[in-house]
């Protein structure tokens, strides 16, 4: 195996493993879902790009975690579109949090699974409407012959019952 | 939590929440860590919900890994304003145009009409954020029908040990490319006969002749059975079908639709969850959305043609129109070209233009790419600007060539529309079927390969193509992957940037 794939390849089990939080804090601090996906990629890009410089011995969460608050404050003052929603203080607690809560979203990847197989059918579908088709709350309330409040209610009610259903059985789990 | 909380993070995340309830939002998120803690937690909760869905997306780990070599070495950054309103207005205009050109047989189900943005992955930046999208072929199989509610039982019949006689060869393998089976399919074979069954290919492409004249590509991981010359279903993954004119009437059946070919090539992509988009490459498709019900009428029926695609998700009442995107299906064009697959901001022509002049074949949002010579024998050295993988630079002009031999020639030409004032960038990797020779990237290579290679029907540029910068930070990068099947590029220019790319020509027998 030759340096650089070598290079790559730790480079990569690192991404594997912050890229939820990483995507976690831009998507907190940034609305727009192309933006979103625009700022992961030049994260990426950067974290790659700079890789050489990260010290091996210390955490890498973190140093991503620099570099992710860094292109989300770059990006609000590139941006002239949309609203800024969160000032460079909150985005720092934001990424301060990312590094701590990163351990926590891995575990339940697989608890999510199995409690979105167990969602209503009908529930399912408004999620994947929303977050796979990216439908807007209206255009969901259209289709189902719904009003836009009662398809936020919905979405409101479902992702609170995936968390009570993450929760146990991630504590399920434990006692086990 | 409590539920005021809770609906602040609803409304944040469905971003209607007025400014009085943000700065209470923003003052509560300030109290404590464990606040901030929750809201993130809540929001890495949707990108999970919406990582459920999305699993077909996938990427081979060594593709991410070459791409990031590539990336390493470009030092991208991304003007991500420009692109994002031209892609803006680009999605709008397509939308209107193509809710224009549906037709649906109205005699049987009434139009109903829902256009959606296309969603994000298949949009121009899609391959950028794909190099990073890490995803594996799922372990957990039991997922794939718990969802299908109208998915028909297996057309087995049940016969005692002593009388079990094989299914019927309703197909061949007409080619192979990198395939991996599961099972027993794993002992299919080249011109090999494939009996009716249930299949899953783990990764490559499989083209497979069914016995009715209809060519059926799957792309793995894709799960799918034949049933007969004429029947198939597609469980979960991409596959393209093509039909001749006398093959009309081929069905693919998914969990949420049946698909009905009339004389044309599509690609259909079904997901986890079972939602299935069909896109039109030419031609027409009937396409039936089925409904779980007490009757075996269809929820609604369209007819789509050329550039339209249609989303059907299980239990809805109709399906969601949008145009299509071919780049996400490996068709018979670009396989009988010898392309397997494109990622990223290409546009595939199947046939040649007249013109690659600038202005010719303007945009600003992908490359173009076609194949200059689908076979040329050289009969000399051909100059090239390298042949060898992981070099990222230009070389001494005059030191690198191709030796003669039977090639491919493909252009790849980058040109923004009315060299805007900012300079426009697109990224993509090609993978082809056989070995890259090499790239013509600077203009003294592409004006002496010129003398070889350019056609008398063709026009070019008569300054010859603008060269790569190589050495300039944010600027343009090409790299041959390590098996040298894969091409990645990242142009950015407010110009024309022009690469050729070199590929041997695969012999018939040979098999990846």
């Amino acid at each position: 195996m030759n340096e650089q794939t070598d290079h790559s390849q730790v480079f990569v089990s690192h991404w594997v493993k912050v890229q939820s939080a990483v995507s976690g804090l831009i998507n907190s601090a940034i609305t727009n879902r192309h933006d979103v996906e625009d700022v992961i990629q030049e994260v990426a890009v950067t974290a790659a790009r700079d890789f050489a410089q990260y010290d091996r011995s210390r955490p890498f969460m973190p140093w991503i975690m620099t570099i992710t608050r860094h292109r989300i404050i770059d990006f609000h003052r590139k941006s002239k579109r949309g609203r800024v929603v969160f000032d460079d203080q909150i985005v720092e607690l934001l990424s301060d949090a990312a590094v701590r809560v990163s351990s926590v979203v891995t575990d339940r990847e697989a608890a999510l699974e199995v409690c979105m197989d167990e969602l209503p059918r009908r529930g399912r579908r408004i999620l994947e409407m929303r977050y796979h088709l990216g439908m807007t709350s209206q255009t969901i309330a259209r289709h189902l012959g719904l009003s836009s409040s009662a398809v936020f209610s919905a979405l409101h009610r479902l992702r609170l019952s995936l968390g009570k259903c993450i929760e146990g059985r991630l504590n399920v789990g434990v006692g086990e | 939590m409590n539920e005021q909380i809770n609906r602040w993070i609803t409304a944040y995340l469905e971003n209607a929440m007025p400014d009085a309830e943000l700065e209470k939002f923003i003052a509560w998120l300030k109290e404590a860590p464990a606040n901030a803690d929750y809201f993130l937690d809540q929001i890495i909760l949707i990108q999970q919900v919406r990582g459920y869905f999305e699993s077909t997306e996938s990427i081979a780990p060594e593709q991410f890994i070459d791409a990031l070599a590539l990336l390493e070495g470009a030092g991208v950054t991304v003007d991500i304003t420009d692109k994002l309103e031209q892609r803006k207005l680009e999605e709008k205009q397509a939308r209107q145009v193509r809710q224009l050109e549906l037709v649906t047989d109205s005699s049987k189900v009434a139009k109903r009409y829902i256009v959606i943005p296309r969603p994000l992955f298949y949009s121009g930046v899609a391959a950028a954020i794909a190099l990073l999208a890490v995803a594996f072929w799922p372990q957990h199989d039991t997922n794939i029908d718990k969802h299908t509610h109208i998915d028909q039982p297996p057309r087995t019949t049940v016969l005692e040990p002593d009388e079990v006689v094989p299914p019927p060869v309703v197909a061949r393998m007409e080619s192979q490319l990198d395939a991996q089976w599961e099972g027993a399919a794993a002992a299919l074979t080249l011109d090999g006969a494939i009996r009716a069954g249930r299949y899953r290919l783990t990764s490559g492409v499989a083209r497979i002749r069914m016995n009715s004249g209809v060519e059926f590509i799957a792309q793995g991981p894709c799960d799918f059975a034949l049933d007969d010359q004429n029947d198939t279903r597609l469980h979960r993954g991409r596959m393209t079908g093509h039909a001749p004119p006398q093959a009309a009437g081929f069905i693919v059946r998914t969990p949420t639709s049946t698909i009905v070919d009339l004389g044309t090539e599509f690609g259909v992509d079904v997901t986890r969850s079972g939602t299935s988009s069909i896109h039109v490459i030419q031609g027409k498709v009937r396409a039936d959305l089925l409904q779980v019900g007490e009757n075996d009428q269809p929820a609604h029926r369209v007819v789509l043609s050329q550039g339209s695609a249609a989303v059907a998700v299980a239990g809805q009442s109709s399906f969601v129109l949008m145009a299509a995107d071919d780049r996400l299906f490996a068709t018979t064009e670009k396989l009988d070209q010898g392309v397997v697959s494109i990622e990223g901001d290409i546009a595939f022509l199947s046939e040649r233009p007249t013109s690659i002049a600038p202005g010719a074949m303007e945009s600003d949002d992908h490359i173009w790419m076609f194949a200059e010579h689908r076979d040329i024998q050289l009969t000399g050295p051909l100059p090239v600007t390298f042949t060898s993988p992981n070099i990222n630079r230009r070389l001494a002009p005059g030191s690198q060539f191709v030796v003669p031999q039977t090639v491919r020639c493909f252009i790849l030409s980058f040109d923004p529309v009315l060299e805007p004032s900012s300079r426009k960038r697109c990224a993509a990797s090609i993978k082809f079927d056989s070995q890259i020779l090499g790239v013509v990237a600077d203009r003294e290579t592409w004006l002496s390969s010129n003398k070889i290679l350019a056609r008398k029907d063709m026009q070019y540029s008569q300054r010859g193509s603008s060269s790569f910068e190589w050495n300039t930070v944010g600027s343009d990068a090409i790299e041959i992957s390590q098996d040298r099947r894969t091409l990645h590029i990242v142009a950015t220019t407010n110009h024309v940037d022009q690469i050729r790319v070199i590929v041997r020509v695969r012999s018939q027998d040979e098999v990846y």
